[in-house]
């Protein structure tokens, strides 16, 4: 059964009008009241692909509509209009106005219109695949809601839509609701998130640590459940089509002055908790800012590049730019058996014998170094 | 607070102090210098490779050795330029 959608202009009318067929549920159309006054529906032609393209035309069969132009506002519905075909895929219709009866190349008044057809069925404006639209936070009601589009069961395959929490314990994924969709169509989810609990004694738990929600949808065909014989679950058994996340962010500590505090530890202080007040105190006044380790870095890259030290450091940079496999001047070739054979131990010997030398000179040069 | 603002103090007036000094540059020269000899230890190293290793570390660390010896030098003679109250 073909269900209709908007249509297109051909480029050759010459009387035309523009017209929208109202879809119904049941695969009827129902032109708009005035459609006939200046044409009459001949026929269709479907064709296998998208517009322009032409194939051999795909049989179409119609219930004959013949409307009077001595009726100013008729209304045709079509009990229905079917193309002869089972292949999936794109069509084109072509409507023909005046000219002969069911004559499709007349090349008056003619109309195009485009349909797809799936395994559920035909029509012009193709379903959208299961898909998130948006995932929210909101911190008030300690809850995540999640949109978007999803698609039922069928026969043999379902859609779950999962939700999962991670990062507030390492290690750990909490699944937070999962549900089978039931129906074709948008969704709202909204559930509660989880949370670490305040701590009330004087101790150093973390107040509270961001995690991650993720939503997911899966889509599972029992067709390739799994492998009768490996008894392994085939790739094909769970898809994922899409999948969203966000973050929960803990509480930023502000800083009461202009300079950024840097991983500045905090103890709970209260009535039940002097202690934390005093070890805050002390952190207060002793503990180093980000802005103070950012001075010593730059002390020390400053350093780095004034004399003295800066001789130092220019010696030891360029030394380091010293290596033994960039562009050869020039090839050494020589046999691998003279290499294997002569050169090679040769090579071993006179290190080792340089690295022995090495050993005694330096020892005797620490002798004589006086600080 | 007490220690950050005392030691950005101090910081601070080392940081002027040792601005005033002349950047030091590395000629280009020098750096071309260093590349031609890559490419001339590259050709020995494919023939005796723990040769040119072990003299390119020797020489290497003697180097850094006597420059940072030297550095030490200087810098305490610097030191030893401030007067004290003796």
């Amino acid at each position: 059964m073909l269900v209709f959608g908007c249509s297109y202009k051909s480029v050759f009318a010459v009387n035309y009008i523009e017209f929208f067929p109202t879809i119904t549920t049941g695969g009827g159309v129902t032109f708009p009241s005035g459609f006939c006054k200046l044409s009459i529906l001949k026929g269709f032609t479907a064709y296998r692909n998208t517009y322009p393209a032409s194939t051999t035309p795909v049989l179409v069969y119609i219930n004959p509509l013949v409307c009077s132009l001595a009726t100013t506002n008729p209304t045709y519905t079509l009990p229905y209009i079917w193309i002869q075909t089972t292949i999936n895929g794109t069509y084109w219709i072509k409507f023909t106005f005046t000219g002969a009866d069911y004559s499709p190349t007349y090349t008056g008044d003619v109309y195009y219109m485009q349909v797809t057809k799936d395994a559920t069925g035909w029509y012009a404006i193709p379903p959208p695949a299961s898909h998130f639209d948006s995932i929210s936070i909101s911190t008030s009601t300690q809850s995540v809601t999640v949109t978007g589009y999803q698609n039922a069961t069928t026969s043999n395959t379902y859609e779950k839509i999962t939700i999962e929490q991670s990062g507030l314990i390492d290690g750990y994924t909490e699944e937070l609701f999962t549900t089978t969709a039931t129906t074709t169509g948008v969704f709202s989810y909204t559930v509660t998130y989880r949370v670490l609990a305040t701590s009330t004694a004087t101790t150093t738990t973390p107040i509270s640590k961001s995690s991650n929600i993720t939503a997911t949808i899966y889509k599972y065909d029992n067709n390739y459940f799994s492998n009768p014989f490996t008894t392994i679950q085939d790739y094909r058994y769970k898809t994922l089509l899409d999948a969203t996340s966000t973050a929960i962010t803990s509480y930023s500590y502000t800083p009461d002055t202009i300079v950024d505090l840097f991983s500045y530890p905090e103890y709970e202080c209260g009535i039940t908790s002097i202690t934390g007040c005093i070890k805050n105190a002390g952190i207060w006044l002793f503990y180093p800012t980000e802005d103070l380790l950012q001075s010593f870095y730059n002390l020390k890259s400053l350093i780095e590049v004034k004399p003295p030290v800066g001789y130092f450091t220019m010696i030891k940079n360029s030394i380091g730019g010293v290596n033994a496999t960039s562009t050869k001047k020039y090839n050494i070739t020589i046999p691998k058996s003279i290499k294997d054979y002569v050169f090679t131990p040769f090579d071993i010997a006179i290190g080792g014998i340089l690295w022995y030398m090495f050993a005694f000179s330096f020892y005797k040069r620490l002798k004589y170094i006086a600080l | 607070m007490i220690y950050s603002s005392i030691v950005d103090f101090v910081l601070s007036g080392v940081n002027t102090l040792i601005g005033y000094l002349p950047t030091v540059t590395i000629n280009s020269n020098f750096a071309s210098s260093i590349a031609t000899a890559s490419q001339y230890i590259s050709s020995v190293y494919e023939v005796l490779p723990v040769i040119v290793l072990t003299l390119f570390a020797i020489l290497t660390f003697d180097i850094l050795f006597e420059s940072g010896y030297m550095l030490y030098k200087v810098v305490y003679w610097i030191i030893r330029r401030f007067p004290t109250q003796s």
